[in-house]
C-alpha cells in the first residue's frame, strides 16, 4: 500500500491514494450481504428481548385461571414456571444474537485508519529521514487510510456475517417457530379470561346480586369488592394479552427479518443491486408485522 | 409473514375454541332463562358450573398440547454457538485493529529514534520523546483492555 500511495510527490499522491481507495472500493463491493440490512434485523432480535418482559405474568395467569377453575385447577404451575424460564432464556438469546449480529455490522473503530496512516508516515520519515509538515496532500492521505481501513474491515465482516447468517438461519428459524408455537398456545386461557371470562364472573355476581334479599347488606358489599376486584383483573389480563400479542409480532418480524437476510446471502447479485431490494423488502414487509 | 404452526398447535386451537364457544352458548341460555325466571338462582349456578367444567376441559387441552411440542433447547443451542462465533469476531477485529495501532506507533517512534540519530536537535528530540510516550501509553491501554 505504502509503495502505490508515496509514488510521486505532492498532488500526484493525494491522486494516488484517492485512486487506490477507489478501486479497494470498486473490487470490495461486490458482496451481496448490506450492512444496513443486518442493523435492522439485529434491531428486531433486540425487540424480541424487551418484549419477553411480557412472559413472566404468565404465573399470575396461571393462578388465576386456577382461582377460577374450581376444585380442580386445570394450569400446572410448575410446568408454566418452566416455560416461562424456557421462553424468556431462549427470548433473550436472540435478543443477545440480534445485539451480536448488529455490533459486527455497525463495527467502526476510527483507530483502524489513523493506525494506516501512522504506518504510512512513519516509513516515509524512516526513508526520507525528514519531517514531513501535516500539508493538505497529508490530510488525503490520511482521509484515504481511513477509508482503507473500513474497507478492508467491511469485506472481512461481510464475509464473515454471511457466513454466520448462513449457519444460523435453520436454527433461528426453528427457535422462533418454537417459541412461536408455546406463546400462542399459552396465551389462549388469558384472551378467554380477558375477553370473556371475567366480564361472565361480573355478570353473575351482578345476577346473583339483583335476586339477593335487600337486607342482605353485608354481602352487597362484599360482592362490590368483587367487582371491583375483577374489573381490576380484567384490567390488568386484557393488558398482559395484549402485550402478548406484541410479543408474537416481534418474534415474526424477526423471523422475516432474518429470512430476508438469509436469502440476500444466498443471491448472486452486486451489492448496489441488492441493497435498495433487501432494504425495500424490509421497509416493506417489518412495519405491517410489528403493528 | 404467514405463520403456519405447528399442526399440534392448529388442532388444539380449534378445538378448544369449539368447547369455548360452546361453553358461552350455554351460559348466555342460563342468563336467558334465569332472566325469564325460567331458572332459580342454584339452578343458575349449576349451570354456570356446567359452563366452567367445559372452560376447564379446554384449558387443560391446550396445556396438553403445549407439553407435546418438540423441544428447542438443541436449536438454541446452536443460536447461542452463532452467538460465541459473532462476539469472538468482534475480539478478532479489535485486536488486528490494536495490533496495527501499535505496530503504527511504534513504526513512528522507531522513525522517529532514527531522526534524531542523524539530525539531533531539540525538536526532534522533543517528537521522539512524545513519539515513545505515545507508544507505551497504546500498549499500556491495549493491556489494560
Amino acid at each position: 500500500m505504502r509503495t502505490l500511495i508515496s509514488v510521486g510527490s505532492g498532488a500526484d499522491r493525494a491522486g494516488a491514494a484517492r485512486l487506490v481507495v477507489l478501486v479497494v472500493w470498486a473490487t470490495l463491493s461486490l458482496g451481496c450481504l448490506s450492512f444496513r440490512s443486518v442493523t435492522a434485523a439485529g434491531s428486531i432480535g433486540q425487540l424480541v428481548g424487551a418484549r419477553a418482559t411480557s412472559i413472566p405474568p404468565l404465573l399470575i395467569y396461571c393462578d388465576a385461571e386456577n382461582i377460577l377453575a374450581g376444585a380442580t385447577p386445570t394450569c400446572p404451575r410448575p410446568r408454566v414456571e418452566l416455560y416461562v424460564k424456557e421462553l424468556s432464556a431462549y427470548s433473550q438469546g436472540l435478543a443477545k444474537y440480534g445485539t451480536a449480529l448488529r455490533n459486527l455490522a455497525e463495527y467502526s473503530d476510527p483507530r483502524i485508519g489513523e493506525a494506516l496512516r501512522l504506518l504510512t508516515y512513519g516509513g516515509e520519515r524512516l526513508e526520507g529521514f525528514n519531517l514531513q509538515p501535516l500539508d493538505a496532500t497529508s490530510q488525503s492521505l490520511a482521509n484515504g487510510a481511513y477509508q482503507l481501513g473500513l474497507l478492508l474491515t467491511q469485506q472481512w465482516r461481510r464475509k464473515e456475517l454471511k457466513r454466520v447468517i448462513l449457519t444460523a438461519h435453520p436454527h433461528v428459524t426453528l427457535v422462533v417457530n418454537g417459541l412461536l408455537n408455546r406463546v400462542v398456545l399459552l396465551r389462549e386461557p388469558i384472551k378467554y379470561m380477558a375477553e370473556r371470562g371475567i366480564a361472565d364472573r361480573r355478570r353473575t355476581l351482578v345476577e346473583i346480586d339483583r335476586l339477593a334479599p335487600v337486607s342482605d347488606l353485608i354481602g352487597r358489599q362484599q360482592r362490590q369488592n368483587q367487582m371491583l376486584t375483577l374489573l381490576q383483573l380484567e384490567f390488568f389480563l386484557r393488558n398482559g394479552h395484549e402485550a402478548l400479542v406484541a410479543y408474537t409480532k416481534a418474534l415474526l418480524a424477526f423471523k422475516r427479518a432474518h429470512a430476508i437476510l438469509f436469502e440476500s446471502v444466498t443471491l448472486k447479485k452486486s451489492i448496489g443491486e441488492r441493497d435498495q431490494e433487501i432494504y425495500d423488502l424490509l421497509k416493506k414487509d417489518l412495519p405491517p408485522l410489528l403493528q | 409473514m404467514a405463520f403456519s404452526p405447528d399442526p399440534i398447535v392448529e388442532r388444539a386451537l380449534a378445538v378448544t375454541r369449539s368447547l369455548r364457544a360452546l361453553a358461552s352458548q350455554l351460559l348466555e341460555r342460563a342468563y336467558a332463562r334465569l332472566d325469564a325466571g325460567e331458572l332459580s338462582l342454584n339452578d343458575f349456578l349449576l349451570m354456570e358450573q356446567r359452563h366452567q367444567a367445559i372452560v376447564n376441559q379446554a384449558n387443560a387441552a391446550i396445556y396438553d398440547a403445549t407439553e407435546r411440542l418438540a423441544p428447542i433447547a438443541e436449536e438454541f443451542q446452536r443460536v447461542e454457538a452463532a452467538v460465541k462465533d459473532l462476539e469472538h469476531l468482534q475480539g478478532v477485529l479489535k485486536t488486528v485493529t490494536d495490533v496495527l495501532n501499535v505496530s503504527a506507533q511504534l513504526l513512528l517512534a522507531v522513525s522517529a529514534l532514527a531522526l534524531m540519530f542523524f539530525d539531533p536537535n531539540p525538536g526532534t528530540v522533543a517528537a521522539t520523546a512524545s513519539a515513545i510516550f505515545d507508544l507505551s501509553r497504546t500498549i499500556r491501554d491495549t493491556a489494560a483492555h
